[in-house]
């Protein structure tokens, strides 16, 4: 099995002037895994995708996809597929011309592109409105189209700056069940976002990013074990719990801190059924963000 | 090549689904080549009163009369007999040229060619149309010189103001006695040529053939006949055959002007709209980007030129090399798409390149001779104009299409279009590429 990473980055440095983007990113995406990018706006997440792409060459340190340091070579972009946060379509155009389009540039020809084109229409649920010009579409039409024209070339690599931003519930689900299927796939994904539960639900990997530095890599689970703090037990009553409880009872609400909430409830036969309401609290990525920034992810 | 033909096959669909752009790429050029045709018919032939002058003739004389036919005659002119005030009003508001003024007394001296204090005409002009007002200048001294012409058929008329010359000279006290000697001595001369024309007048007429023979073998002081200074001696035919061969060559200018305007702009919308960056990360490199872009812009400079060339067959324009005005066309869309791509480094927002390409355009424009004819121009603008491609691109045009030149001739203002487009794609590959970064 191929252990090289699909991206590597070590000690990357990117300034703007005096405005530091991006401060020391060393970290590795291995193959066939996604990749959440978390951090608030102007965190540096698309300086790095930039990076990743060619796009912008870093001050300093060295970045690699498919243990390629020619990231803008013509080999090593028919291997990555990026759908930018800002719709990148030709509104004059149709769907379909903006897929040839795109697919011609990836030298697609012929059957292939049309195959392609197909899957990709289908892919994005655009079927129906293919022949249509893109001015005429709703915002998460135009996203789902931004998704596809990523994936026209088959990928290994696909960059998601921000895919849902701006759309409807229904477009998001569809984006949502695009990507498990690349998962499925085996593609790698980095996926760029400010929406905890997102990166929360599709992210096998998380990087928090802040002013420009990487300050966590891990899974989900790791994360919140490591910065999330321990789960909370709240329960509403109007009759003090018995003493052998352990928590605090302020009159109406009872309140436990554990890190195990259901062992603990168990282990001290505490009865569900005594509180007017129950709730617990567990940690997620937004309180590891606030631990790790001392700020909220949208403040 | 696959992906510069792909991406210029792409900006032709988008600019032909861009209403506003196909309007500046072929509607606008067609009737700026109406207008100026319009404007320019006639310019092979005479245009039949083209000025109108207004005539006030306070002298009523013989000679007053005969200098209004002459006027009248002229089919350059129309001439309208009026009083002072009217004939102002009418240049006022500018319906008029300007007037002639004939003051009492004029008769008497005009066409004596010796006289040396003759009543002068008096011209009132338009200020505002001073080219017309040389003109009508000139046409007052070609009719000043038929009448000098009358005089000398009318032997009678002129000998009766050779005497009341004589005797002013001899009343004379004031000149010179060796002056007086030599105008008495020219005057018997003028004496004794009348006498001689007198009595040929008489024997002919008693052999049934009289007449004056300066009258009669149609005496004038000068004659002028206009040639068409384009046609070489060899030819058969005037080279501009219509108004609308001078009028093309501008007004093709005009669309290849809105094709590298618009063109300029499609460039940093791909990057307003973030197709630029889609375009970055593929295979496509950014030659081949900037490539596919100049290809897009010179097929559809090529599709102005096709096509104004085409409306300009149609109306009448008969190029006198098809091959030169092949030539030419390729060599202009080439310059213009260069010139395209320097503007298109101009700004990074779609506004700022807009403005500064139209505002290049018309500098160009108005000195290069695309508004109003260099002729018209002053000198310094004429000079100027050296420097504006618009200039050598109608020259180019004009070249092929009425100005006869050879190839070896034309390859002078090719060549400074290749240059001037070469320098403009380097420029703008340059920032190009240095923005991308």
């Amino acid at each position: 099995m191929n252990k090289q990473p699909m991206v590597r980055a070590i000690d990357v440095r990117k300034s703007y002037g005096d405005q530091v983007a991006v401060n020391g990113l060393t970290l590795d995406v291995p193959q066939g895994k996604t990749l959440g990018l978390l951090g608030p706006n102007g965190a540096g997440k698309t300086t790095t995708l930039h990076m990743l792409i060619g796009l912008l060459q870093p001050d300093a340190g060295q970045i690699s996809i498919a243990g390629s340091t020619h990231v803008d070579s013509t080999d090593v972009r028919s291997l990555v597929g990026i759908a930018p946060q800002s719709l990148s379509l030709y509104d004059e155009l149709t769907a379909e011309e903006n897929l040839k389009f795109f697919g011609r540039l990836y030298n697609l020809r012929g059957a292939s592109l049309q195959e392609r084109v197909n899957w990709a229409l289908d892919f994005s649920n655009l079927q129906d409105r293919r022949r249509h010009r893109v001015q005429t579409y709703s915002g998460g039409m135009k996203r789902r189209l931004n998704f596809a024209c990523a994936l026209l070339h088959e990928p290994k690599l696909v960059l998601l700056d921000e895919p849902t931003v701006g759309v409807d519930p229904q477009s998001r689900n569809h984006i949502f069940e695009g990507i498990r299927k690349l998962q499925d796939a085996g593609l790698t994904i980095i996926y760029t976002t400010h929406y905890m539960e997102e990166a929360q639900r599709l992210c096998d990997l998380v990087a928090i990013i802040d002013h420009g530095k990487l300050l966590e890599l891990g899974t989900v689970p790791e994360l919140i074990r490591r910065h999330g703090g321990i789960s909370v037990i709240t329960g509403h009553c109007s009759v003090a719990p018995p003493d052998s409880w352990p928590g605090v009872w302020d009159g109406q609400v009872w309140r436990l801190e554990t890190a195990t909430p259901l062992e603990t409830l168990y282990q001290h036969s505490i009865q569900t059924t005594y509180f007017t309401r129950l709730q617990i609290e567990q940690p997620d990525l937004e309180s590891v963000f606030l631990r790790l920034t001392g700020r909220s992810l949208r403040d | 090549m696959g992906n510069i033909i792909t991406i210029a096959w792409k900006d032709l669909i988008l600019l032909s689904r861009d209403r506003m752009a196909m309007f500046f790429l072929l509607a606008f050029p067609v009737l700026m080549g109406v207008l100026f045709g319009l404007m320019y018919q006639g310019t092979s032939q005479p245009k039949p009163g083209g000025l109108v002058v207004a005539v006030i003739d306070e002298d009523q004389s013989k000679m007053s009369e005969a200098l209004i036919n002459h006027l009248v005659a002229n089919e350059s002119l129309k001439v309208e007999r009026l009083e002072m005030e009217a004939a102002q009003e009418r240049i006022r508001k500018g319906q008029i040229v300007g007037m002639v003024v004939i003051p009492a007394g004029y008769g008497v001296t005009a066409g004596v060619f010796w006289e040396n204090d003759p009543v002068p005409l008096k011209v009132g002009r338009d200020p505002s149309r001073s080219a017309e007002a040389a003109m009508l200048d000139g046409f007052l001294m070609e009719a000043s010189g038929k009448l000098m012409a009358d005089r000398f058929q009318d032997t009678d008329q002129i000998r009766s103001l050779l005497e009341k010359q004589k005797i002013a000279l001899q009343q004379d006290e004031s000149m010179n006695p060796l002056n007086k000697m030599v105008v008495g001595q020219l005057f018997s001369s003028l004496d004794g040529l009348f006498n001689n024309l007198d009595e040929v007048s008489k024997l002919e007429d008693k052999e049934g053939a009289g007449g004056n023979p300066l009258r009669d073998n149609g005496f004038q002081f000068a004659k002028i006949e206009s040639f068409d200074a384009f046609q070489k001696p060899t030819n058969k035919g005037p080279t501009i055959r219509s108004g609308w061969d001078i009028s093309f060559p501008q007004s093709i200018l005009w669309g290849v002007m809105g094709s590298a305007a618009g063109f300029a702009i499609s460039l940093v919308r791909e990057r307003s709209r973030g197709t630029l960056l889609r375009l970055q990360t593929s295979p496509a490199r950014p030659w081949q980007v900037i490539l596919g872009k100049g290809l897009g812009c010179f097929l559809a400079t090529m599709l102005v030129l096709v096509v104004m060339v085409a409306l300009g067959l149609a109306l009448g324009m008969r190029p006198q090399s098809p091959v030169l005005l092949a030539g030419s066309a390729v060599v202009v869309a080439l310059c213009f798409v260069g010139i395209m791509m320097a503007m298109s480094s101009l700004g990074t927002t779609e506004e700022g390149v807009g403005g500064a390409g139209w505002a290049i355009n018309m500098v160009m424009a108005m000195f290069g001779g695309a508004m109003m004819p260099l002729a018209f121009m002053p000198s310094f603008m004429k000079t100027a104009s050296d420097f504006s491609p618009v200039k050598w691109a109608i020259v180019s045009l004009e070249a092929a299409i009425w100005r006869n030149y050879t190839l070896g001739e034309i390859l002078g203002p090719w060549a400074i279009l290749l240059a001037i487009g070469a320098t403009g794609f380097a420029v703008g590959l340059y920032f190009f590429q240095r923005n991308l970064r």
